[in-house]
C-alpha cells in the first residue's frame, strides 16, 4: 500500500486527524482556575463536644427525604449511653449517620454525624462525565438522577466516601446522597432538617465564612476544650460542613489523609497532557511514516521481490 | 471443530464458485458445510458443552441482574463501587486490546511488513476487546440504557471519564473501519475496502492518539482517589504513564498468546504465510514487549522514588507490591529478553501469559484490592464471577466465529 | 412541619424563664425569683416542663445560668473581660437573647455583622439543653433521660 500513498492522501489523512482533534477540543475546557467558592455558601458547624448521640438528626433526615426510619428510634434515650455498633456509613437508606468513638481523652463516647460535606470544589462533580452534580450558590452539592448513567465514579472520587448507590433496583438505580435539603429548605433560606432537629445545637447553620469565625471563637473562648483546628476548612479544598472536636480528629474517626487541595488538582496533570497528545502526535507519526517509507523505498529498490507480493495483497 | 480441515479449507478460503446470493451466504456462514453437518460438528465439540454449561447458569444470572438490579449478582458494596466486572472487564480488557493500535502503527507507520501477517489478528483482538469491555460496562452500569448520555444528552467535559467515553467510542469506530477491509473481502464489497485503504494512515494516527489518551485516562481515573488507593498503586503524576506503557506490553503479550492458541486449535484456518512467519513475529513482538516492560519498571521505580515510598516497600502491602512487580513484569521481562536472544519461542509465550495475568492482576489491585485498603477487603460474589466467565464465553464464541470466517489468519483469494 | 420534626426528635423543651432570685434591676428595684416556673415557649410531643427554681438555686449560683445579667461577674472567665462587674438586664429571661427562631434572616445577619462580638448565641432549645444536660452530666448527676424532664403529651403520636 505504501506505493499508493501520494503526498495528497497523506495530507488529507493528517488534516482529517487534526480536524477530529480540534472538534474534540471544546469539550476539554476545565473549570475556572482560582475558584474560591461562593460568598453565599451556607454551611453547618458540627461541634463534637455538644453531640450526645441522640440521632434525632438521622430521624429528621429520613422523614424529610422519605427514607426508611433509622433502626433504633431515640425513644427513652439515655444520653451518651448508646454508642453505635461499629462504624456505619451513609448508604441508600440513610443520607446521614451518627457513629460513636471512644477516646482516652474523653470520659464518655464522642459522637460524630457524617453526611455529604458539600465541598467547595466537589470531587464528585469534577469526576462526573454527564454533569449530574451541581454546586449551587447556596453551597449545596446536588445530584440529578435524570442524567446519571450509574458509573459510580463519584463514589470512587469522593474523599469522604459519601455517595451511595441504590444497587437493589434495576430500573430506579441512582446515587443517594445528602443534598443539604436543597429543594425543600436551603433554596428557601431554611436550614436542613437535621440542623433544625438537633436539640443540643451541636449543628450550627450559617454562612460558611461566618461559621469559620464562630468556630475560631469557640476554640478561643474555651481554652483547652477544643483541638485548635477546624476539619473542613482546608480538607479537599474546603467543605461547607465544618467540624470542631475536643479530641484529636483521628480519634473521632476523621480521615486525615484527605488531601488539603481539591481532588481536581490531581487530575490536572493528565488533563494538560491531552492537548499535547492531540496536537503533537499527528505530526510526529506522520513524520515517522514518511521516514519509514523513504527508507523502505530505498531498501526496495535494491531488492524488490518482497514488495511485489505486498502490493498484490493490498 | 478440529474435524474441519483438509479440502474444506479450500472451500472457505476462497469465494465459492456458485453464484446466486443466498446460497453463497449460507456457504460462507456454514464454512461450506451443509447446515446439518455444521450443527453435528458444533454438538460433537466438547468445548461447546462446557460453554453451554456456563451459559445455562450465566444467562439466568444476567436476567436476574437486569430485572432486580446489581445487588442480585454482586455484593452491592458502597465501599467498593467497582468490582470484578469493571476491574477485569473494563480496566483489564482495554490494555489487553491495545494490540490493534500497536500493530497498525508498526505496519502502517513504521512500514514493518514482516509484521503484516499478524496485523489483522491484532486489529481483531483490539476491536473485540474494546467491544466486550463495553459489554462488561453495560452489565455493570447502573443505568445501561443511558450509555450514550455523555455523547448526546449531558456533558461533563472536565471529567477524565468523559475523555475515556469519547475516545473509546471514537476508537471503536476507528477499529471497525480498520477491520472492514477483511470483512469486505469476506462479504464481497470491494468498494469498501478500497475506501478504507485510502484513509488507512489517518485511521492509524487517529488510533494512536485515541489509544494514548484513553489508555492513559483509565489510569488518570484513579487520580480521583489519591488517598483511598494504597500509595504504591497510585502516583498522580505518573498514573497515566503507568497505564499507557503497561498497555503496550499487555497488548503485545495478548497477541502472542492469541496467535499461539490459534495455531494450536485452528491451524487448519491459518495459511502458510501466517504459520511460517509466526515464530519470527512472536520474537519481534517480545522484543517490543521487553522494551515496554523495562520502561514500565523504570517509571514504577521513579514513582516510588518521587513520592519517597521506599519504606512502604517493607510492609505487608509492600511485599504484595513487590510480588506483583516480580511475577507480572520482572519474570516476563527475563523470559522475553532471554527468549529473544536465544530464540526460545515457547519461553516467550509463557512469559507473555504471565505478563497478561500480571496486567489483569495489577488492574484488579488498583480497582479493588488496594482501593480502600484501610477498610475491609471484599471477596467478590460468586455470581459476579460467574457473569464475568459468562461474558468471556460470549467473547470466545464471537472471536472463534469471526476467526473461522473472516480472512484474518489467511489471505482471501478471489 | 416543625411540629413533625419535634415528634421525631424525641426532644421538646419549653421556655418561660422570667425572673431569678434577688435581682437588682437597673431601676434599683429588687425582684424576687419565682419558686418554680413553666417552660412552655415550645411544645411538641412533650408537655411544658416545670422547672423547680428553688431546687436549682441550691445547686448552682445565679451566674451559672444567668451569666453576668444578675449584676455579678460571670462564672465564665472569658465574659469578664468586658462584663467585669456584671451588667444587669431587664428582662432577664433566657429567650430575650436565646431566640426561639434561631434561623431567621435576622439572626443569620447578626452573625454576619463584622462588628458584632456575640456571633455565637445559641437558640433557646440549644441554650436549655446545653445548660441543663451539661450540668446534669458533669456536676450534679441530675436526670438525663428525655422523659425525666419532659412528659409526653397524651394525644401525641409516637416518634
Amino acid at each position: 500500500m505504501g506505493a499508493k500513498f501520494s503526498r495528497r492522501t497523506l495530507l488529507k489523512g493528517v488534516l482529517a486527524t487534526a480536524a477530529s482533534a480540534i472538534s474534540m477540543r471544546p469539550f476539554k475546557k476545565t473549570m475556572a482556575h482560582d475558584f474560591q467558592g461562593y460568598q453565599s455558601n451556607r454551611g453547618v458547624l458540627v461541634d463534637l463536644s455538644r453531640c450526645i448521640g441522640c440521632r434525632s438528626c438521622e430521624a429528621a433526615c429520613s422523614r424529610e427525604h422519605g427514607l426508611a426510619p433509622p433502626d433504633e428510634p431515640p425513644e427513652n434515650f439515655q444520653l451518651l449511653e448508646q454508642p453505635t455498633q461499629g462504624v456505619r456509613r451513609p448508604d441508600q437508606n440513610a443520607f446521614t449517620v451518627v457513629n460513636s468513638y471512644e477516646s482516652a481523652l474523653s470520659d464518655h463516647p464522642l459522637f460524630k454525624k457524617i453526611q455529604c460535606n458539600h465541598c467547595l470544589e466537589p470531587a464528585c462533580l469534577t469526576a462526573c462525565f454527564v454533569n449530574a452534580y451541581t454546586k449551587t450558590p447556596e453551597g449545596a452539592v446536588i445530584y440529578d438522577a435524570d442524567v446519571c448513567v450509574g458509573c459510580r465514579t463519584c463514589m470512587v472520587a469522593c474523599p469522604f466516601s459519601i455517595p451511595a448507590f441504590r444497587y437493589d433496583s434495576a430500573f430506579e438505580a441512582r446515587i443517594m446522597k445528602c443534598n443539604f435539603c436543597f429543594d425543600s429548605r436551603l433554596s428557601k433560606h431554611r436550614p436542613p432538617a437535621c440542623v433544625e432537629a438537633c436539640p443540643m445545637e451541636a449543628l450550627t447553620f450559617g454562612y460558611r465564612n461566618e461559621l469559620l469565625r464562630v468556630a475560631r471563637k469557640r476554640i478561643r473562648d474555651a481554652p483547652g476544650k477544643y483541638q485548635n483546628a477546624i476539619y473542613g476548612e482546608f480538607e479537599a479544598g474546603g467543605t461547607s460542613w465544618l467540624y470542631i472536636s475536643p479530641v484529636p480528629f483521628e480519634q473521632a474517626g476523621f480521615d486525615l489523609q484527605v488531601p488539603r487541595q481539591p481532588i481536581l488538582n490531581y487530575v490536572k496533570d493528565f488533563l494538560a497532557v491531552v492537548p499535547m497528545v492531540l496536537t503533537i502526535w499527528p505530526g510526529l507519526f506522520a513524520g515517522l511514516y514518511l521516514l519509514a517509507r523513504t527508507r523502505k523505498i530505498t531498501d526496495d529498490s535494491s531488492n524488490h521481490e518482497d514488495m511485489s507480493d505486498e502490493t498484490i495483497e493490498r | 471443530m478440529k474435524p474441519l480441515s483438509g479440502n474444506l479449507t479450500d472451500a472457505v478460503g476462497r469465494a465459492p464458485v456458485i453464484s446466486g446470493g443466498e446460497q453463497r451466504l449460507l456457504d460462507k456462514l456454514f464454512l461450506g458445510l451443509s447446515g446439518r453437518d455444521y450443527l453435528t460438528r458444533v454438538w460433537t465439540n466438547p468445548l461447546n458443552w462446557v460453554i453451554c454449561l456456563i451459559l445455562v447458569i450465566g444467562i439466568p444470572l444476567l436476567c436476574q441482574r437486569y430485572l432486580y438490579g446489581l445487588q442480585a449478582i454482586t455484593h452491592g458494596s458502597q465501599d467498593y463501587p467497582w468490582g470484578v466486572l469493571l476491574g477485569f472487564g473494563l480496566f483489564g480488557m482495554v490494555p489487553l486490546s491495545a494490540s490493534g493500535f500497536l500493530l497498525s502503527t508498526t505496519v502502517e507507520i513504521f512500514q514493518r511488513d514482516d509484521f503484516r501477517p499478524i496485523e489483522r489478528l491484532a486489529l481483531l483482538n483490539g476491536l473485540l476487546g474494546y467491544f466486550f469491555a463495553v459489554v462488561f460496562l453495560l452489565v455493570d452500569l447502573g443505568m445501561p440504557w443511558r450509555l450514550t448520555y455523555p455523547m448526546v444528552v449531558s456533558f461533563g467535559p472536565a471529567a477524565v471519564l468523559f475523555l475515556v467515553a469519547w475516545h473509546v467510542a471514537t476508537y471503536l469506530s476507528v477499529q471497525v473501519a480498520e477491520i472492514l477491509p477483511a470483512v469486505s473481502e469476506w462479504a464481497g464489497w470491494p468498494g469498501v475496502k478500497r475506501f478504507i485503504l485510502r484513509i488507512t494512515l489517518g485511521l492509524t494516527i487517529a488510533g494512536i492518539i485515541l489509544s494514548t489518551l484513553h489508555q492513559g485516562a483509565l489510569g488518570a481515573l484513579f487520580c480521583y482517589a489519591p488517598a483511598k488507593i494504597h500509595p504504591l498503586w497510585i502516583s498522580p503524576e505518573f498514573q497515566w504513564l503507568h497505564f499507557f506503557v503497561s498497555s503496550i506490553f499487555a497488548g503485545l503479550s495478548m497477541v502472542i498468546i492469541i496467535s499461539w492458541l490459534v495455531t494450536k486449535t485452528m491451524s487448519w484456518r491459518c495459511d502458510h504465510r501466517f504459520l511460517s512467519s509466526l515464530d519470527n513475529i512472536t520474537l519481534g513482538l517480545a522484543k517490543g514487549g521487553a522494551t515496554a516492560l523495562i520502561t514500565y519498571l523504570v517509571i514504577k521505580v521513579v514513582a516510588v522514588a518521587h513520592e519517597q515510598e521506599w519504606l512502604l516497600l517493607i510492609s505487608g502491602w509492600g511485599f504484595y507490591y513487590l510480588l506483583e512487580i516480580a511475577l507480572g513484569t520482572l519474570v516476563p521481562l527475563v523470559a522475553f529478553a532471554y527468549g529473544v536472544r536465544h530464540r526460545r519461542v515457547a519461553l516467550v509465550r509463557w512469559g507473555a501469559l504471565l505478563a497478561v495475568a500480571g496486567i489483569i492482576w495489577n488492574r484488579l489491585n488498583t480497582v479493588m484490592i488496594c482501593y480502600n485498603y484501610r477498610l475491609h477487603q471484599e471477596v467478590p460474589h460468586w455470581k459476579e464471577l460467574w457473569v464475568v466467565v459468562t461474558l468471556l464465553c460470549f467473547y470466545f464464541i464471537v472471536y472463534r466465529f469471526i476467526l473461522y470466517r473472516i480472512p484474518v489468519l489467511f489471505r482471501w483469494r478471489e | 412541619m416543625r411540629i413533625l420534626l419535634f415528634l421525631l426528635c424525641g426532644w421538646a423543651s419549653a421556655a418561660a424563664f422570667s425572673f431569678a432570685a434577688g435581682v437588682t434591676l437597673p431601676s434599683g428595684e429588687m425582684m424576687e425569683a419565682p419558686d418554680s416556673l413553666l417552660l412552655n415557649s415550645i411544645t411538641g410531643i412533650y408537655e411544658e416542663v416545670r422547672f423547680d427554681h428553688v431546687l436549682h438555686d441550691s445547686y448552682a449560683s445565679c451566674v451559672e445560668c444567668h451569666h453576668h445579667l444578675t449584676g455579678k461577674p460571670s462564672a465564665e472567665p472569658g465574659c469578664n473581660y468586658c462584663h467585669r462587674f456584671g451588667t444587669s438586664a431587664s428582662p432577664i429571661d433566657c429567650k430575650s437573647c436565646h431566640l426561639v427562631d434561631r434561623f431567621s434572616e435576622e439572626s443569620l445577619s447578626a452573625q454576619r455583622n463584622q462588628t458584632n462580638y456575640h456571633i455565637d448565641i445559641a437558640g433557646l432549645i440549644g441554650a436549655y439543653h446545653l445548660k441543663c444536660v451539661g450540668c446534669h452530666l458533669s456536676i450534679t448527676a441530675g436526670p438525663t433521660g428525655c422523659q425525666d424532664c419532659h412528659r409526653k403529651q397524651e394525644n401525641s403520636v409516637s416518634p
